[in-house]
């Protein structure tokens, strides 16, 4: 409310609001009857005004008390006449108590410390006591009188501001309720967003996630861990029991147990688990254990790597390793064994070469010494040739390349040159086996010189290559020679026989070819129309299409 | 069989003395003149001392192996013809001689037939 014109700020003395106490009369000119009349007239006009105000207006002395009051001051405060409040000590009848009925000391009242200092004031925190006991929010000013320079008094307007704090309370409380509404929205927000990042974490990482209890039940597990272990989803999962099964008697639940509750966590544990259909994943496990107050064991939570595949990679470098160390092993060995094994061979072979009437009846003999010498000979050239394979890694291998690279070293050993060779390749291009390219080798080269040395003399060698079906190629070895017998045919690729008399079995035995080939997932026969009618073997390997390759290549680049 | 000795001279050159023995045997079988060496060091010197036309040469020998032993020889002596003697299964070795102007490989333990043919062919051309 603006600073309002003082009604009683000129030269007046306090006005008494009934007209009850008389004025002091002006001297002068007028007559005492006229000066009345006129102040009559001024007193009511004032009256009229001072009644008519919608604010209390109330007037006090020196010593605090009540000179006056209007109607609206009388009615706020719930008294009925000016009588109730005049010459009163206006803090104590309506200003004694703070709002929450502490006693308010005259000397904090703000009125009084201003009109002490000739000054007004303005307050709007403070509460006015009615006649009723009951106190109301108001707001006042209060406005000193002076007269010739001297503080005579004060005048004090107030108005009654309940409705003006309720609505200022409500509006606040409204305000109050908007904020916590906003901050509530923004936390749901934070909290969804903070929600739905974990859940991507959990979800897409890379290792399985769970959070088990000591007795077995599963509480947590992320779909890595749930595809780890081969269910179709959570609940499927959730439905063993650890203390029950998927654990094995090799790595029991009991030894993770006693380590985490020993250390309180479990790094790196590397067991066997049973997925759900009974098959074994190798894990590796890190685990804590969460412990309420009194320290006891709530659950773990724990992250699982597939180390599976690692496992099987670890032993086969160690099983590649063991048997290139064999490899070496053995070959040194054969080695060792040439030497003796030759001069056995050689004194036999010179001694029957020898033998004369005298010595006729040793010659049996000799000759089963020379046969079993060759035996082991045999058997020593299989043995070498195979140790050579050995640590050779898988590779692509062209295979009209490999054909004549066997043809090459049978001819370095045999005279080719009676042998009409025929060789019909008709693979695509891209046709690919992945082998071990010595020991295939070695199999064509066994199956070469075998069919030379069935040839004696001279012959033909027809080698046929083609693709049998979407996944296997044949190829088909036909030679001209001497055959064999149905009765040879049921042994001849049981290892160590050797169908070949005596020294004509050298290098790898049909027996050692056989299980090469059937290493890379191919088959072999052969097939024989009987003596002399020649022999055709067959044999039956896995291919890819080069192409394939690259398709699948750049659909990963694209994808 | 032969009566007389052929004006052929080989050189055998291998570390196991009974095996030196029966080439010999064989050898001397076929009346060729045989000289016998235990070592790569005796046998550089026995080819210059006697000046063989083949040399039957083991691989595998201790302190000087076979391939140090033809290098040597094959500094002074570019004509005398080498028929190498190998285990099964070195297909590498051959790989090392072949600028060594080696005229026949024959694997141990070989047919004395063997041996004797692989000789006589070698020493035709």
């Amino acid at each position: 409310m603006p600073q309002k014109k003082d009604p009683c700020h000129n030269d007046c003395e306090s006005v008494s609001m009934d007209s009850a106490v008389p004025l002091k009369a002006g001297s002068g000119k007028f007559s005492h009857r006229m000066a009345e009349e006129t102040l009559r007239e001024s007193e009511e006009k004032i009256l009229l005004l001072l009644n008519s105000t919608a604010e209390a207006i109330y007037g006090l002395d020196m010593d605090g008390n009540c000179t006056f009051c209007n109607n609206t001051c009388l009615r706020l405060l719930g008294y009925q006449h000016s009588d109730e409040l005049l010459g009163k000590n206006m803090h104590w009848q309506v200003h004694s108590k703070y709002a929450d009925g502490t006693h308010f000391p005259v000397e904090d009242c703000r009125i009084f410390q201003a009109f002490q200092k000739g000054e007004g004031t303005h307050v709007v925190d403070e509460v006015l006591w009615r006649s009723d006991g009951k106190s109301f929010p108001a707001e006042y000013w209060s406005y000193p009188q002076i007269h010739d320079g001297i503080v005579i008094g004060a005048v004090v307007t107030f108005l009654d501001i309940t409705e003006r704090k309720k609505a200022e309370n409500y509006l606040n409380q409204i305000s109050v309720r908007l904020a916590l509404a906003e901050k509530a929205k923004l936390a749901e927000a934070a909290l969804q967003e903070s929600e739905e990042r974990f859940r991507n974490l959990y979800e897409d990482s890379t290792i399985g996630l769970y959070r088990t209890t000591p007795d077995g039940a599963i509480h947590l597990a992320n779909s890595v861990l749930v595809k780890m272990l081969g269910y179709s989803s959570f609940d499927d999962l959730a439905a063993r029991n650890l203390e029950k099964n998927g654990f094995v008697p090799s790595y029991p639940r009991a030894h993770f147990i006693e380590i985490i509750e020993k250390n309180g966590s479990v790094k790196g544990l590397e067991s066997a688990w049973e997925r759900k259909d009974g098959t074994m994943v190798f894990v590796r496990e890190s685990a804590k254990a969460f412990r309420n107050s009194v320290g006891k064991t709530l659950y773990y939570d724990g992250t699982v790597e597939d180390i599976t595949e690692y496992m099987e990679m670890q032993q086969k470098l160690l099983s590649s390793e063991k048997l290139a160390v064999m490899g070496r092993l053995v070959a040194d060995v054969a080695h060792e064994l040439n030497n003796p094994l030759a001069i056995v061979i050689g004194r036999t072979q010179l001694m029957l070469h020898r033998i004369d009437e005298k010595s006729l009846p040793f010659k049996g003999q000799l000759e089963t010494v020379l046969k079993s010498a060759q035996r082991c000979k045999t058997i020593l050239s299989n043995l070498l040739t195979y140790t050579n394979t050995i640590g050779k890694k898988d590779v692509a291998v062209n295979l009209p390349d490999l054909i004549n690279e066997a043809l090459d070293a049978v001819s370095y050993q045999y005279d080719m040159r009676s042998i009409e060779v025929l060789l019909n390749c008709n693979l695509p291009a891209n046709a690919e086996i992945t082998c071990n390219k010595v020991a295939l080798l070695s199999v064509f080269v066994n199956l070469f010189r075998n069919a030379r040395q069935a040839m004696r003399k001279t012959g033909k060698l027809t080698i046929t290559v083609e693709i049998k079906n979407e996944s296997q190629l044949c190829i088909e070895i036909q030679d001209t020679g001497i055959g064999i017998s149905e009765e040879q045919l049921a042994k001849l690729f049981q290892p160590f026989i050797s169908g070949w008399k005596e020294h004509e079995g050298t290098g790898l035995g049909l027996a050692t070819s056989l299980g090469i080939i059937e290493t890379y997932g191919g088959k072999m026969k052969v097939e024989s129309e009987g003596e002399g009618k020649g022999a055709k073997f067959t044999v039956l390997l896995p291919y890819k299409l080069k192409e394939e390759k690259t398709l699948q290549t750049n659909n990963k680049a694209e994808g | 069989m032969k009566t007389e000795f052929t004006n052929w001279k080989i050189l055998v050159i291998d570390d196991e003395p009974e095996l030196l023995d029966l080439m010999k045997d064989l050898l001397e079988e076929e009346k060729y003149q045989v000289f016998c060496a235990s070592n790569g060091s005796e046998g550089i010197l026995l080819n210059e001392q006697k000046n063989p036309d083949l040399i039957l040469l083991d691989l595998r020998m201790p302190e000087m192996d076979g391939i140090e032993t033809l290098r040597n020889i094959r500094k002074t002596d570019d004509k005398v013809l080498v028929v190498v003697l190998t285990g099964y299964g070195c297909p590498d070795t051959i790989r090392d001689a072949a600028d060594l102007n080696v005229s026949e490989y024959l694997s141990k333990p070989f047919e004395n037939e063997d041996l004797v043919s692989i000789i006589s062919k070698a020493l035709e051309q």
